[in-house]
């Protein structure tokens, strides 16, 4: 239904301001889950809304390479993966944080999964950005492998190695916490 | 923890990430069409803090800064010693700006970034020396919480990118840091002063440009140029056009230096030192807003050579 609409706004737009129409429309639609996979890779919010407002500037300048409206979503993401991942990768100052405290965690005092959540938050501020992003992608996106490997460019084969190798590291970051816990 | 657990929680813990884009950023991408045809508010697309009504484009200018990044680009050499620079610890010229907030006068005596690279980390609030491209020169810090990033440093009161400043210092023609299509076009050699001003200002893909100016820095006479990044710079990518600066870096969206993004503001001082041409930058990204612009103004004024 969403995409219908938006298609058919897209359609009427086309006589005045084609390619602008069609950009905000589908910017509009998809910027939402946008934002919250820059979440989820990099954490900090304002440097979450940095790297959407970059991809969308990388989406504009690169329309015309978008040669199917209805394949924005899949194009958009590999964009933003990559400012994301550039971001990340730019030097010390964009190295990972721990975000749990910062993706609100409304968790009640009494849920008994709350120091898992927590848990889980330290160990992804301690993964190398690669891990975070395939993990996002696969646990955030909830995407297939087959749509991850088109997200990164990389064979279906290579996507579930890098997620189980991922998950390990996971485990191990969290198992490294308890350790630290308990020594303390 | 098995592995279905581990999924459970992390497919839990990612739900509750909040999922609504902020409408100032909502608000700056349904822009975006609208910049790269110039009829936006190009300063401060998306800032989380309202913008003050501006029309002069140096006032925007000052209000367009909130976070300062130095940049010291290959060659960015340190003293090895700090033997040169005995006593220079003065505060900046009358001319800067006041800093709004946390204003920490420098000590009389120069502290030493140390050897090449520079520690990562805070930067004291002291006179600090180096050698850019065979220039030595010394610059007081009066602010506190900017950072050392190996060759660069930076602040954001914010936390964001788009919170930032640069400056940034690099010898002519040694650095190779301003002209990303070198490698393609290759260099004119010898230009002076007055050759490299008209070509920052005019650099394709830029707006309020101010300048070339006649001023001083550390003394010496030099030239000024201030320009705004515009989103049209995004149709100029991957040209490679003769003449100073005369490119725009296609890996970042940047323009003529590093990765100066659209919506950034440069100002650009270029000053001759013993026969070397040194050129320094003071940019600011989209997001900034006017402290760190003056702290920018703060170090330049109190820049010597030495």
């Amino acid at each position: 239904m969403h995409h219908t609409l938006a298609r058919s706004k897209l359609t009427d737009a086309r006589g005045e301001a084609p390619r602008a129409a069609a950009f905000r429309s589908l910017a509009d639609q998809h910027l939402d889950e946008s934002y919250r996979l820059a979440r989820a890779i990099l954490g900090e919010p304002a440097d979450a809304e940095d790297a959407t407002h970059d991809a969308f500037i990388t989406a504009w300048q690169k329309w015309p390479t978008l040669r199917d409206e209805a394949r924005f979503e899949p194009w958009f993401r590999k964009i933003l993966v990559n400012t994301c991942r550039n971001r990340l990768r730019r030097g010390s100052r964009w190295q990972l944080r721990d975000i749990s405290d910062e993706l609100m965690l409304a968790a009640a005092d009494d849920d008994p999964n709350r120091d898992e959540r927590d848990a889980i938050g330290r160990g992804l501020a301690r993964l190398e950005p690669d891990d975070r992003i395939i993990l996002a992608l696969r646990y955030d996106r909830d995407l297939t492998i087959d749509a991850i490997a088109s997200t990164l460019g990389i064979p279906s084969g290579t996507v579930k190695s890098r997620l189980h190798h991922a998950l390990r590291r996971l485990q191990a970051a969290l198992e490294a916490l308890e350790i630290v816990e308990v020594a303390r | 923890m098995n592995d279905r657990r581990l999924e459970a929680l992390l497919t839990d813990w990612y739900a509750r990430a909040t999922s609504a884009a902020p409408e100032p950023l909502r608000g700056a991408v349904m822009g975006v069409p609208d910049l790269a045809e110039g009829v936006g508010d190009r300063s401060r697309p998306w800032s989380r803090v309202p913008a003050p009504h501006v029309t002069s484009p140096s006032v925007r200018f000052a209000l367009a800064a909130f976070a300062i990044v130095i940049i010291a680009v290959v060659g960015f050499n340190l003293m090895p010693t700090p033997g040169g620079i005995v006593g220079s610890g003065s505060p900046p010229s009358p001319g800067s700006s006041p800093s709004a907030s946390r204003s920490v006068l420098p000590s009389p005596s120069p502290s030493w970034f140390g050897a090449y690279p520079p520690p990562i980390g805070y930067v004291s609030t002291d006179r600090h020396a180096v050698v850019a491209d065979g220039v030595a020169l010394s610059f007081a810090m009066t602010q506190v919480d900017w950072e050392s990033h190996e060759y660069y440093l930076s602040k954001s009161d914010r936390g964001s990118q788009g919170a930032e400043g640069i400056i940034l210092w690099a010898g002519f023609p040694v650095s190779d840091r301003y002209e990303p299509c070198f490698d393609l076009l290759g260099r004119s050699d010898d230009p002076s002063v007055d050759d490299l001003a008209f070509a920052v200002s005019t650099v394709a893909g830029t707006d309020d440009i101010v300048g070339p100016l006649d001023v001083t820095v550390g003394g010496r006479a030099a030239k000024f140029v201030s320009f705004f990044v515009s989103y049209r710079a995004l149709d100029n990518l991957r040209v490679c056009s003769p003449g100073f600066f005369y490119s725009w870096e296609t890996g970042n969206l940047g323009a003529m230096w590093d990765y100066w993004l659209p919506g950034d503001t440069v100002r650009v001082w270029i000053v001759e030192v013993d026969g070397r041409i040194l050129i320094i930058e003071g940019a600011t990204h989209w997001n900034a807003g006017p402290e760190l612009e003056q702290e920018i103004q703060q170090i330049i004024d109190s820049i010597r050579f030495e």
